[in-house]
């Protein structure tokens, strides 16, 4: 490859015009190469620039409004609040002790119960999105590559086993709890026993470097690693993964973690970025 | 079992792994209008003000989200609008990027850049899906619009300063561009705007692969030669 050529192909690939075999080449030239990919750094730079030469407009003025009333009644976005309850006004206080003690076992059941319903509910909440995103992509693969339906076909079977999964009634379902490494991501997990399958769902993972990837390893309360499977995350970070259990095995463990792209461990060798809480049976 | 036992491996190094600290978004009060003259510092000063204003919308501070809709909404909406051709659609991806940082604001990473080169890249690449989706794909240069020419500011931004660096910025950006041989620009606006390929190119304006590649390569060499003092700006003051 002559000087010009690499820099053709390199200045190409920043700016994001190649097609799939010549980028999978750049790729291979930036991982081989720390020069290439400082190169291609570079042309990104300059790339991201060029969008400031697209013509001034200003949207409507009304979009503003509708951008920030979205934000403020997103339920996406959990902000705290503050429940207020005039119980004085409700109970005399003659009964105000008596009913403290009802109350405060009640309070202990009701935020168990809400717990639950939360976890459920976020689980119900990013499966509907990932799969409405899912769609999305598949509807523009769809248009620029014709032929899909392997990918379809792949779609449908994960899609029938979450089906499984979130209609079981068995099924362990909880929040991922963030690390120190986790920088904004946030992750949600639902195993069935009677699917003997699991997906993980995570948002916001944050970009990693060429030769590097996520995974995700199932264990057993013991530690013993029973499944793992490595992903991509789309641009903002987002991912859906359907992992298969062997049959009879009791996932306890969950660990979505960077790890090098040639890799085949079931154990994490990188930085952990989400986990599950121990969790007994 | 052959698989050694999990264990659990150390921090991702990253220039941000201190603590969080909530931001103090009385700080970023819109400064008052000034001469619109910028320099190095007012830009790193602006990229910093937005990597608090993101990691201010983590804690729900609405008022966060309304500063950067200020500060950016017309060049997201101007990319859109470039890609799509389409003034309803291009709100709507407008729309989308905006409650996509609300919703998702770990997914700007102050470490890797500044946050007008992400959300510049977020909202082409919103509108090249959108275009892909609805099969829009349209000829960019059957467009009636010149793809320089632009708008005169109509002093509607509610952030004075922030729009006066940045449109500094946007004068030396279009200044490069307008700079390149149209051949050569008209390459790189169809492969960043029309996000074709350079096969695609080619078959578009009937001239040889190995054109398009070389006119590319010449292109962006020239832009980066021309718009080298921005890119490193970028590199030492982006991090921040």
């Amino acid at each position: 490859m002559s000087p010009e050529e690499r820099e053709a192909l390199l200045a190409s690939f920043a700016l994001g015009t190649l097609s799939a075999p010549d980028a999978a080449d750049a790729e291979r030239l930036i991982r081989s190469d720390p020069s290439a990919a400082a190169e291609v750094k570079r042309y990104e730079e300059i790339a991201e620039l060029i969008a400031l030469a697209a013509p001034l407009h200003r949207p409507d003025p009304h979009l503003r409004e509708r951008v920030l009333a979205a934000a403020r009644r997103d339920p996406a976005v959990r902000r705290p609040r503050r429940l207020h309850i005039p119980v004085t006004r409700l109970l005399p206080a003659a009964a105000m002790a008596a009913a403290l003690a009802v109350v405060s076992v009640w309070a202990v059941n009701l935020q168990a119960e809400l717990k639950d319903l939360r976890d459920e509910t976020a689980l119900l909440t990013a499966v509907v999105e990932s799969d409405a995103k899912r769609l999305d992509q598949l509807a523009v693969e769809r248009d620029s590559q014709g032929d899909i339906s392997i990918k379809l076909q792949t779609a449908l079977q994960e899609q029938q086993l979450i089906t499984s999964i979130v209609a079981d009634p068995e099924a362990r379902s909880f929040e991922l709890e963030p690390t120190e490494s986790a920088h904004g991501a946030t992750g949600s997990y639902a195993w069935s026993n009677a699917a003997d399958s699991a997906v993980v769902i995570v948002r916001s993972l944050q970009p990693i470097g060429f030769g590097s990837t996520y995974r995700i390893t199932l264990a057993d309360r013991w530690g013993n690693p029973l499944a793992a499977k490595s992903f991509t995350p789309d641009e903002f970070g987002d991912a859906q993964v359907v992992i298969a259990t062997p049959a009879g095995s009791w996932p306890q463990a969950v660990y979505v973690f960077a790890t090098n792209e040639d890799s085949d461990s079931k154990t994490p060798d990188g930085p952990v970025v989400l986990e599950s809480v121990s969790i007994n049976p | 079992m052959t698989e050694p036992r999990l264990r659990r491996p150390g921090p991702i190094a990253t220039t941000d792994s201190a603590p969080p600290v909530l931001p103090d978004l009385a700080a970023i009060q819109r400064p008052v209008s000034r001469v619109p003259s910028t320099t190095v510092d007012e830009r790193r000063q602006r990229a910093e003000q937005d990597a608090v204003l993101v990691s201010a919308l983590a804690s729900g501070e609405v008022g966060a989200l309304e500063q950067l809709y200020d500060r950016y909404s017309a060049l997201v909406f101007s990319v859109a609008l470039r890609v799509l051709h389409d003034h309803a659609i291009a709100e709507d991806v407008t729309q989308e990027v905006f409650l996509r940082i609300w919703r998702q604001p770990g997914s700007f990473d102050p470490a890797r850049g500044k946050f007008i080169s992400w959300i510049s890249s977020v909202a082409r690449n919103r509108a090249l899906d959108e275009q892909r989706r609805l099969s829009r794909r349209r000829r960019a240069e059957d467009q009636d619009e010149d793809p320089v020419a632009d708008l005169p500011a109509d002093g509607r931004g509610d952030d004075p300063a922030g729009a006066a660096v940045l449109a500094e910025e946007r004068r030396r950006v279009r200044a490069a561009m307008t700079g390149l041989p149209p051949a050569q620009r008209r390459v790189i606006e169809l492969a960043y705007f029309g996000g074709l390929t350079q096969t695609e190119i080619a078959e578009r304006t009937g001239d040889p692969l190995g054109t398009i590649k070389t006119r590319v390569r010449l292109g962006m060499r020239k832009l980066r030669e021309t718009l080298a003092d921005l890119v490193d700006d970028e590199r030492s003051g982006g991090n921040a």
